[in-house]
């Protein structure tokens, strides 16, 4: 898995390239949570246009990143979603628990 | 289970792609559909994580091997490991709908799966699922 993270005005965005399971995702929950801790913009987004499978590890790293936006009261946003993650996260009954939007443009 | 693929690993994390990626491949020469495929690779994934933390805690040079048949339109995956007796069906299923972090692994596997068991078998402990498919087979 490959991590990037842009500033892109009021938003940070990081973009997931890989697999998200037990190996990488205690990378990309740092590397979430560090965001949150440091930069004060309004929203974090997590584009996973690029990620073809995620586990039960990589959706706890999310849920996390969740928390810590309603703690601090920011939007935390997936987009890109692909088939697998989205079946994992309806599965997990998440689907509609996350702000999710297709595209980073869909964000307002 | 006389098992057409097996594959044995050490249990470090980062050879779960492999897991991953045998039984996708496994899957896909027996006819599955996509989504079933997903759905069987995804409960091998985390059987195997689940033996790797909590099983093995951690221990990266131990070693865990899976297996796959599928027959009869079901196919059929065990998880094998050297540990100490741990069976991940005793532990309690945290809610679905609790907004916490862990603990989802055991819940995917019991929605995607229609038989889960676990049993001390020489020494070992062994996961045996079971999902019923239809494939069209290759």
């Amino acid at each position: 898995m490959d991590l990037n993270i842009k500033r892109i005005g009021t938003r940070s965005v990081v973009y997931v390239e890989g697999d998200i399971d037990l190996y990488s995702s205690p990378e990309l929950r740092e590397t979430v949570l560090d965001l949150f801790r440091k930069r004060q913009q309004e929203q974090i987004i997590v584009n996973l246009a690029e990620v073809p499978y995620i586990d039960s590890s990589g959706i706890a790293s999310l849920v996390e990143g969740l928390q810590e936006a309603r703690k601090q009261n920011r939007r935390f946003v997936l987009v890109g979603l692909r088939e697998g993650p989205r079946h994992v996260l309806e599965l997990t009954r998440l689907l509609n628990v996350f702000e999710i939007a297709e595209t980073e443009e869909a964000v307002t | 289970m006389a098992a057409e693929v097996e594959i044995t690993v050490a249990s470090h994390p980062r050879w779960l792609s492999l897991i991953r990626r045998v039984v996708t491949e496994y899957a896909e020469l027996k006819g599955l559909d996509a989504r079933s495929a997903r759905e069987v690779v995804l409960a091998v994934d985390e059987a195997s994580a689940n033996v790797i933390k909590h099983t093995y805690q951690g221990e990266c040079k131990q070693r865990l091997t899976v297996s796959a048949l599928y027959s009869e339109d079901a196919i059929e995956v065990e998880i094998h490991d050297n540990g100490e007796p741990f069976n991940p069906m005793s532990q309690p299923l945290p809610s679905p709908d609790e907004l916490r972090a862990g603990g989802r692994g055991m819940f995917l596997m019991q929605t995607v799966m229609d038989e889960i068991e676990y049993e001390r078998r020489d020494g070992k402990n062994c996961m045996r699922m079971r999902k019923r498919i239809k494939a069209h087979a290759k």
